[in-house]
C-alpha cells in the first residue's frame, strides 16, 4: 500500500468513527418528546404541587373520559368542558356519578409506588356536582369534598420556575363572562409540551399564586393508567 | 367629614391674565398626570376600569378606584386617593373583603356625599355575583363598611348631595339583573347609606334585553337612568348591533321608574341607531383590542338647572361610530342631539359630566389604523354652547402592543372616570403610564378648569 494510500484509509477510519461516536451521542441524549415525558411524569408525582386527594383524581382519571382536560384548584377539580345549560351539565354529572364507586384502575408501576400511600388513606368520596363556572358562566363537572386539598394551597409561580425552570411557553388569555363585570386575565405558564399548564388569575386575592393546574386528560391517563 | 380650609385665589391672576389675552371660547390649563408610581404600583398592575370623584366639600381631595390590588382576607383593596389637586397620590387599603371566600373587586365606582363621605358600589366574586355599596363609618381612611348585598352586573353608584333635593343623602346603584329571561336594567336605592337597598327594575325588557345601565340625579333630587334595548345585528356591521337608548325617570327616590313610561324615551328619536357590541374595538390585524359591550352611554345632569345631558355611540353617515350627545331641558321628556366627534374615526367609551355653569365634557377614545399599528386615543371634548360645538384635546395617544400588562380584549375597561365639581372637570383614564421603570398601563388622572375667558366670577371662584 502506498504511502497515500494508508494516509486516505487512516482518514477514512478516523471518519467513520466519529461519525459513530456522534451518532451514539445523538442516539443517548432524550428527544423534545421524551424530555417532555420525564418532566410531566415528575410534574404529576410532585406533592410540593400536589395535595394528597389530587393522586386519588390522577388514579381515577377514566371516569373524565372525554374531558380534553380538567382543571385542578385547591378545593375542587372542574372538567374542561363547557355546557351552555345546567341541564346538561346535570345529565353528565349524572354519568359520572354512576361511576364513582368502582376501584381504582390499575395503575402503571412508577405512578402506583408513587400514589401508593395516597390511595391507601381512607377517604370519603368525591361528590361529583354539575356548578355554574363564575369565570365564563358555563356550567361544569365538577369534584369535590369537604376539606380535600387537590392544589397546594399557596403554591407560587416563583417557586414552581425554581423546580422546572422557566416555562415552555406562557400566553395570556382574557376571560370574558355573559356580563361586563371585570373579565379574568390568566397567565398560562405550560410545561411539558402544553400537558401541564400553569394558570394564575388576577382576580385571585394574590394573583402571584397559582389559581389552577389544567392538566391535559388524554396524555395524563395514558402515563398513569395501566389499563389503558 | 367637613374639612376646612384658607382659600386663596393668587392663582387666578395668573389664570385672568392668560386668558385676558385669548379669545378661544373656554380657557383652563389641562393638568395631567400618572398618579401610580414604581412605590405605589410594585406588580405593576394593569388599573384598568377607573373611575373617579370629587369631595365637594373640598374638591382639593380626589378618590380614584381601578383594578389594583384585590382585596384578601388581612387587607383591603385600594382607594388611590389625593389630597392637593391631583398632584400627589397615595393608595388607602380600605375595601375589605365583604364575606369570607368573597373575590374581588369585579367592578366599582364610587362618589361622595354632601359632607365628602365615600361610597363605592363593589362587585364580589363567590358562587354568584354580589354587589355592595361601601360606606365611611370611621376616619376618611379607615376601612369602609360593606351594606347589605344586592344586584348583579356591572354596579354604578351616585349619591344625591344636592342642598336643594328632598332626597338628599339618597343613593343609587343602577346593576343588570341576568336573573331575568332578558336582561334587565335595574336600580338599587337606599335612603340608609346602603345599609339596607331596594331593587327595582328600570328598563323596558318587554322585547329586547338591556345593557349599560348608567344614572344620573338632578338638583331636585329627580334620579336618572339611561340604558340601551339590544335589538338585534340585522343590518348592522360586524361588532355592532342595532340598538335604542332610552332615558327613565324616577320621582320617588327610585321605589317607580315610570316618571318618563314604562319604557322611557328614546334619547334620539325613534329609528334604530347602531352601536358597539364587540371585543374586538380596535383593528385586531393591527394590535390589541378593547372590550366595548357596555361602552356606550353615559348621563349627567347640570347640578344648577338639572339640564341632562346623554352620550351615547351611534355609527352614522360617516361610516363611523361616533359620539352624540343629546340634551333635554324638560326633565328628559324631549332631547336634541348632535354629533361631538368629527366623523373621521371609530370612537366609544363615552363620559359626560356638567359643570355648574353649564360647561359639558366628555372623555372618550378613538382609534387610528392607518399606520401599522393601532393607536388608541384618549380625548377630553368640552362644549360651551350646550353641546352645539365642541372643543378637542388628546390627552393622550396609546399603541398598547408593547405594553406588557395590557392585555388584548380588556385594555382600559369597560368605561373610565369623569365627573365635575363647581367649575372644573377631573377625570382619570387607563393609559400609557409615564416615568415608570417598566412602561405600562396606569391611572392617568387630568383636571381642567373650564371657564369662558370672560366669566370673571368663574375664574374668581375658587374651586377648592
Amino acid at each position: 500500500m502506498s504511502k497515500a494510500a494508508k494516509v486516505s484509509s487512516s482518514f477514512v477510519l478516523v471518519a467513520i468513527a466519529v461519525l459513530l461516536s456522534v451518532e451514539s451521542r445523538v442516539s443517548a441524549m432524550p428527544g423534545p418528546q421524551a424530555a417532555n415525558s420525564s418532566q410531566f411524569e415528575k410534574l404529576l408525582t410532585d406533592r410540593n404541587i400536589w395535595g394528597e386527594d389530587a393522586f386519588r383524581v390522577f388514579a381515577s382519571l377514566d371516569r373524565w373520559k372525554g374531558e380534553p382536560s380538567i382543571l385542578v384548584f385547591t378545593d375542587r377539580v372542574v372538567g374542561g368542558s363547557k355546557f351552555e345549560t345546567p341541564e346538561q351539565a346535570r345529565e353528565k354529572a349524572a354519568a359520572m356519578a354512576r361511576t364513582m364507586g368502582r376501584p381504582f384502575s390499575k395503575l402503571t408501576p412508577e405512578f402506583a409506588t408513587s400514589y401508593k400511600e395516597a390511595l391507601a388513606r381512607k377517604a370519603a368520596a368525591l361528590q361529583v356536582e354539575s356548578v355554574p363556572f363564575m369565570e365564563d358562566d358555563s356550567y361544569r363537572l365538577q369534584w369535590k369534598r369537604e376539606g380535600a386539598e387537590f392544589l397546594k394551597r399557596q403554591l407560587t409561580m416563583r417557586a414552581v420556575v425554581a423546580t422546572y425552570g422557566a416555562p415552555e411557553k406562557t400566553t395570556t388569555e382574557v376571560v370574558h363572562a355573559r356580563g361586563d363585570r371585570r373579565p379574568a386575565v390568566l397567565t398560562i405558564s405550560e410545561y411539558a409540551g402544553g400537558m401541564l399548564k400553569f394558570v394564575q388569575s388576577d382576580l385571585s386575592p394574590d394573583p402571584g399564586m397559582v389559581d389552577r393546574v389544567v392538566l391535559d386528560v388524554p396524555a395524563a391517563a395514558a402515563r398513569i393508567l395501566a389499563s389503558r | 367629614m367637613k374639612t376646612i380650609r384658607p382659600r386663596s385665589n393668587s392663582y387666578l391672576v395668573a389664570a385672568l391674565v392668560f386668558c385676558g389675552g385669548s379669545l378661544s371660547a373656554g380657557c383652563g390649563k389641562l393638568f395631567v398626570r400618572d398618579i401610580a408610581t414604581d412605590a405605589l404600583d410594585p406588580s405593576s398592575l394593569s388599573d384598568t376600569e377607573p373611575s373617579i370623584a370629587v369631595n365637594p366639600q373640598h374638591p382639593g381631595d380626589i378618590a380614584v378606584v381601578t383594578f389594583s390590588e384585590n382585596w384578601t382576607a388581612a387587607t383591603g383593596a385600594p382607594v388611590w386617593k389625593s389630597t392637593d389637586h391631583g398632584k400627589t397620590w397615595t393608595k388607602v387599603f380600605q375595601l375589605v373583603q365583604p364575606n369570607p371566600g368573597e373575590f374581588g373587586p369585579a367592578d366599582q365606582k364610587l362618589d361622595f356625599d354632601s359632607n365628602g363621605n365615600i361610597y363605592v358600589a363593589e362587585l364580589a366574586l363567590a358562587g354568584g355575583i354580589k354587589d355592595y355599596v361601601y360606606r365611611q363609618t370611621g376616619a376618611p381612611n379607615a376601612p369602609l363598611t360593606p351594606g347589605a348585598s344586592y344586584g348583579n352586573d356591572q354596579p354604578h353608584l351616585s349619591v344625591d348631595r344636592s342642598s336643594s333635593s328632598p332626597l338628599k343623602g339618597h343613593l343609587y346603584s343602577p346593576w343588570l339583573d341576568f336573573s331575568q329571561p332578558l336582561e334587565r336594567s335595574t336600580v338599587a336605592a337606599s335612603g340608609n347609606q346602603g345599609i339596607a337597598v331596594n331593587s327595582v327594575g328600570a328598563g323596558d325588557n318587554s322585547a329586547f334585553p338591556n345593557r349599560t345601565s348608567r344614572s344620573a340625579i338632578a338638583p331636585d333630587g329627580k334620579v336618572y337612568i339611561i340604558y340601551k334595548t339590544r335589538e338585534g345585528t340585522g343590518g348592522a356591521p360586524p361588532g355592532f348591533e342595532n340598538a335604542h337608548f332610552h332615558v327613565n325617570r324616577s320621582d320617588d327616590g327610585g321605589l317607580t321608574w315610570t316618571g318618563l313610561g314604562s319604557a322611557g324615551i328614546s334619547v334620539h328619536g325613534a329609528a334604530q341607531v347602531q352601536t358597539y357590541f364587540t371585543t374586538s374595538f380596535g383593528n385586531i390585524a393591527k394590535g390589541k383590542v378593547a372590550r366595548a359591550r357596555s361602552s356606550d352611554a353615559w348621563i349627567a345632569a347640570n347640578p344648577e338647572n338639572g339640564d341632562l345631558y346623554a352620550a351615547y355611540v351611534q355609527r352614522d353617515a360617516s361610516g363611523f361610530a361616533q359620539i352624540y350627545v343629546a340634551r333635554s331641558t324638560d326633565q328628559g321628556a324631549t332631547w336634541t342631539a348632535a354629533r361631538a366627534t368629527d366623523g373621521t374615526h371609530n370612537s366609544a367609551y363615552p363620559e359626560i359630566a356638567v359643570t355648574k355653569r353649564g360647561v359639558v365634557g366628555v372623555l372618550f377614545i378613538d382609534y387610528d389604523d392607518a399606520g401599522s399599528v393601532t393607536l388608541f386615543r384618549h380625548h377630553f371634548a368640552r362644549s360651551f354652547d350646550h353641546g352645539s360645538s365642541w372643543d378637542d384635546d388628546v390627552l393622550q395617544t396609546m399603541n398598547p402592543g408593547p405594553l406588557s400588562n395590557a392585555s388584548s380584549g380588556f385594555l382600559w375597561g369597560d368605561y373610565e372616570g369623569l365627573t365635575a365639581a363647581k367649575n372644573t372637570f377631573y377625570g382619570v383614564f387607563t393609559g400609557e403610564s409615564s416615568g415608570r421603570t417598566t412602561l405600562q398601563l396606569d391611572p392617568i388622572f387630568f383636571r381642567q378648569k373650564s371657564c369662558r375667558w370672560w366669566w370673571t366670577g368663574c375664574w374668581l371662584e375658587d374651586d377648592d
